[in-house]
């Protein structure tokens, strides 16, 4: 059980630090798509 | 009045301080104070605080009053607490949030017998609509203007849309009737732990450890979520599916499915038993659930509105926030696609397939025998909902509701450890402020998540009963 544990956090710290921003088509966390200006723009909620 | 009596008085009365100071700092959050300027860290200092205080001393105050012969007046001020703290919450203002915005525009286009999945609010802005909603968007005031993602239409399913309409016939446009609402599903879910607690053969105080619990309030009635519609009908299908009454059960979840869909994943474990018991109520049951799901996803899938600004596909094929491991999960799989040269692959359809595929199969590993006792079911529940919150790659602090009301009848030390660490989500939009949201999604969201992980080993490894539940405190377990 430990072993296995270990792995998948092994596994999740890789992907961790190669995690990138989302794609150019999403916008990122925090911020939403404003269809007036096109751009991806600060949220003021989810 | 003994001392534990005079204990809990001052636990109920901090509650009420809680909320009041809350609804002092909302102004703080108008959206006319700028971004860099609302005072975010004060507000998850007070969150965070206030949710390791309430961990840390509830679970021990519940059981010194549930030792008590005569727990009536206890049961009374924790009651009255509860209830004058969403009260006060009502004059306050959403701190961080909007999306109470689009249940009051949606409420009011259903109330007047208008599709709402055809159009978007930005469409309906731009006069797109053909004219339909043109006098709804001259009577919203500011609410139109300031639903969030206008681009998409509504992803909320026909159940959801009725109580928004029942609040937009109550008052239009209006944040408190909405909040009524949601104050009288939150106390059908009071009554409902009541009722379970009973079943259990427990103390009604445990039903404190939601009624009064801090992020219930914040995400309850100072953002004013949906969820406190939504967990009577959940609460009401296990209660319901305990009794062994089906039918009944199979309605509630309908309902709930009609209001958010993941409930659906509740159902062979409901009616698991049915299948050695009762296969005709089995059948019946699961029909009734069956067309219910239908009938809820038909108007999002068939609502009108271009693939492109449906909510619904957006919201399944992209949204990710304040979730740790997903984002990691799809960096992995993006790596993989790259080793196979698949790069024209987008990582977020198989990470998305696969992490539904665990919760869809946790559901069913659920179901894996009949429960015999309500506390075996109620277990099971929870562990369903705790796999789709931690594999859903949204991971927002009021999604936990669908599992707080569990904290009265299930011991969990990974969910205790959530109300005191998901406020912090809230930093985000200090970050965002200051264009530097990559600290939030690469760093702080980590202090979120590693301890309820920790919480969530501790409860697989070392369960406890929720009468040992003694002292918890961020994952760190003191059973008695």
């Amino acid at each position: 059980m430990k072993a296995v544990m270990m792995a998948l956090a092994a596994v999740f710290a890789v992907g961790a630090m190669t995690a990138t921003a989302d794609a150019a088509k999403k916008c990122k966390a925090g911020y939403e798509y404003d269809p007036s200006s096109k751009k991806c723009v600060p949220s003021d909620g989810s | 009045m003994s001392q534990i009596e005079t204990r809990w008085l001052a636990v109920c009365g901090g509650g009420i301080f809680f909320a009041t100071a809350l609804l002092l700092l909302s102004p703080l959050f108008d959206s006319a104070v700028a971004r860099a300027d609302r005072p975010v860290f004060a507000l998850v200092a007070l969150l965070v605080i206030a949710g390791a205080g309430f961990v840390y001393l509830m679970p021990q105050l519940v059981r010194d009053g549930s030792a008590t012969r005569d727990q009536s007046l206890i049961f009374l001020m924790l009651v009255t607490a509860g209830l004058a703290a969403r009260l006060i919450l009502f004059a306050s203002q959403p701190i961080l949030e909007n999306d109470f915005q689009r249940y009051l525009w949606d409420g009011a286009v259903a109330a007047n017998g208008h599709n709402p999945y055809a159009h978007s609010p930005h469409a309906v802005i731009e006069g797109r609509d053909g004219g339909t909603l043109h006098d709804l968007k001259e009577a919203s005031g500011d609410v139109l203007e300031n639903v969030g993602h206008k681009a998409l239409t509504t992803i909320y399913p026909p159940v959801a849309q009725a109580a928004f309409a029942l609040a937009y016939e109550i008052a239009p446009f209006n944040l408190n009737a909405w909040r009524g609402v949601l104050l009288a599903g939150d106390l059908a879910t009071l009554a409902l732990l009541v009722m379970l607690l009973d079943g259990l053969k427990r103390s009604r105080l445990w039903s404190a450890l939601y009624w009064l619990n801090p992020l219930v309030l914040k995400e309850g009635f100072n953002s004013a979520h949906m969820e406190p519609v939504l967990m009577p009908l959940v609460l009401l299908a296990v209660l319901f599916a305990w009794q062994r009454r089906a039918i009944f059960s199979a309605l509630a979840l309908g309902l709930a499915i009609g209001i958010k869909l993941w409930p659906v994943l509740l159902a062979p474990v409901l009616f698991r038993p049915l299948l050695t018991t009762d296969r005709r109520a089995l059948a019946i049951g699961g029909a009734i659930v069956a067309a219910m799901t239908a009938l809820s996803i038909l108007p999002l899938v068939i609502g009108g509105a271009p693939s492109e600004t449906a909510g619904v596909a957006a919201y399944s094929a992209q949204w990710s926030t304040n979730s740790a491991i997903y984002p990691a999960w799809e960096a992995i799989v993006g790596l993989v696609l790259k080793a196979v040269h698949l790069t024209a692959v987008d990582p977020a359809l198989p990470a998305r397939a696969v992490f539904a595929g665990l919760v869809v199969a946790s559901a069913l590993y659920a179901a894996r025998s009949p429960w015999t006792d309500l506390d075996e079911l109620l277990r099971r529940v929870l562990a369903i909902i705790v796999v789709l919150l931690l594999a859903s790659p949204a991971q927002y602090p009021w999604y936990s509701l669908w599992a707080m009301p569990f904290l009265a009848v299930v011991a969990s030390r990974a969910l205790l450890t959530a109300v005191a660490t998901l406020p912090i989500y809230y930093t985000l939009f200090y970050f965002v402020a200051r264009d530097q949201a990559d600290v939030f999604t690469h760093g702080v969201v980590w202090l979120i998540w590693v301890p309820i992980w920790i919480g969530v080993i501790l409860d697989i490894m070392a369960p406890v009963r929720l009468t040992e539940l003694k002292t918890q405190v961020l994952g760190g377990a003191r059973a008695a």
